[in-house]
């Protein structure tokens, strides 16, 4: 269903609003896969990540006349999610989550778990704050000043705080492994 | 460079951010410092299958891209339900507020400004007519008159209108009640008197905002008050408790004026 095709705007209406609806299409939308999955690591859940992404959309149609063509719109619309994110835990009265890695790790019958698994189980043992920016570097591509930005801290802190998640990863990884072989 | 820098720098280089002379100063230590290279290996090689394992599963945005084409197509009236509870409370809050402060708050304030007015009339008729505190009344045809034609001189029959069912006007003057010049009429049917106050030379604000304070009892005086407006004059109309119809001359009043 394409927003410049099937009637969002009454006959009427200019063909700058066509431009416009068919651009946010073309600018905005691809970045939904990734909006969804940073919202399911922020929100938790599944129905608050769909939530938060849908808002995500509607606030950046609603203000996309003030997206600089030619800026990095994933950025954007990131944070906007982030904001949204955090305005909604305020107003709920809860606090960002921060995990303490947990000492002991289950683990499903080596067998039975590729390394791609083993990968995404490793991560989730990583606090909260260690999964999110691994999260924008590695999986969404964000350079550490957008990364910054997002997070509202110091492009300093945000690469020390990348190579302890790494080592955090790397070590629960090997911990794991090691675990496996003492099953066997 | 030595191998401190290199890690310090490591987010920069795996994100491809590091610039061009610190690349190759990073590349030559790399080709000198095995240590170092076999890090930025395992460091590359982890971000690798971290980033395959994260877009394996690629999540289902359908739902969420139906329902936002939905909500962007929908006219404004039908995103309106989709506010929460509390933010539709909200706004009818500020609805209630603001219909309290442009409607309820002036009637509030009409309201009083009148019912002082009138207790200002009753006593003034008191004072005239019983204390008879003041000596500039027109009493002759003529006085009268000329003070018709200065203070009313659009309304030619004003006088012949105002007078109550078989009184006859006994003198007028120029009184002012809270600030505001009002023309009081005295009329009497018999020993009764009845006082007329009306707003000379002007277009009452009464049309859209009837007295509201119409009728009251004065009980310090034993007069009843009854105010009223037509949509070219107001006024206020005293006489004694059970002998004058004050509140339906006022009535009268309202429609005939």
């Amino acid at each position: 269903m394409g927003l410049g095709k099937v009637g969002f705007f009454p006959a009427h209406e200019s063909a700058m609003a066509e431009d416009r609806a068919s651009e946010f299409e073309n600018v905005a939308l691809p970045h939904a896969a990734g909006l969804l999955r940073y919202a399911l690591r922020l929100a938790g859940e599944k129905a608050r990540a769909e939530d938060l992404v849908q808002e995500t959309l509607f606030l950046a149609w609603r203000n996309f006349h003030q997206f600089e063509r030619g800026t990095n719109c994933k950025a954007w619309l990131f944070r906007i999610l982030t904001n949204l994110h955090y305005k909604r835990l305020r107003r709920s009265g809860q606090h960002p989550e921060v995990q303490v890695e947990e000492q002991e790790h289950t683990l499903a019958a080596p067998e039975k778990i590729s390394a791609s698994q083993e990968m995404r189980e490793a991560f989730a043992r990583l606090t909260s704050e260690h999964q999110q920016v691994l999260h924008l570097a590695v999986i969404e591509g964000f350079e550490i000043r957008e990364i910054a930005d997002l997070l509202q801290v110091p492009q300093g802190t945000v690469m020390s705080r990348l190579s302890r998640a790494r080592a955090s990863l790397r070590t629960v990884l090997q911990a794991r492994a090691m675990a496996a072989e003492g099953n066997l | 460079m030595n191998c401190d820098t290199v890690y310090k720098i490591l987010p920069l280089y795996l994100s491809s951010e590091l610039p061009g002379e610190e690349r190759a100063a990073l590349e030559l230590h790399l080709r000198e410092c095995a240590p170092c290279a076999a890090r930025i290996r395992a460091e590359s090689d982890l971000d690798n299958a971290l980033r395959t394992a994260m877009l394996e599963e690629t999540p289902d945005v359908s739902a969420v891209l139906g329902r936002v084409h939905a909500r962007i197509a929908a006219p404004w009236w039908k995103r309106l339900p989709q506010l929460t509870v509390v933010r539709a409370a909200s706004v009818a809050a500020v609805l209630a507020l603001v219909m309290f402060v442009s409607i309820a708050l002036p009637r509030l304030y009409v309201h009083q400004s009148q019912r002082n007015m009138a207790l200002a009339a009753a006593s003034d008729h008191y004072q005239d007519l019983v204390l008879q505190r003041h000596p500039d009344w027109e009493r002759k045809p003529e006085e009268v008159a000329r003070f018709m034609q200065t203070q009313f001189p659009q309304r030619k029959n004003l006088l012949s209108s105002i007078t109550p069912e078989g009184a006859a006007l006994e003198k007028v003057r120029l009184c002012n009640l809270r600030g505001t010049e009002y023309a009081h009429f005295v009329f009497k049917t018999g020993a009764v008197e009845t006082s007329i106050f009306l707003l000379p030379n002007s277009v009452s604000s009464g049309a859209s905002r009837p007295y509201q304070a119409a009728h009251l009892r004065n009980a310090e005086y034993g007069l009843d008050v009854a105010g009223f407006s037509s949509p070219g004059l107001a006024g206020i109309v005293v006489g004694q408790h059970d002998s004058v119809p004050a509140a339906q001359i006022a009535d009268r009043l309202s429609t005939t004026l």
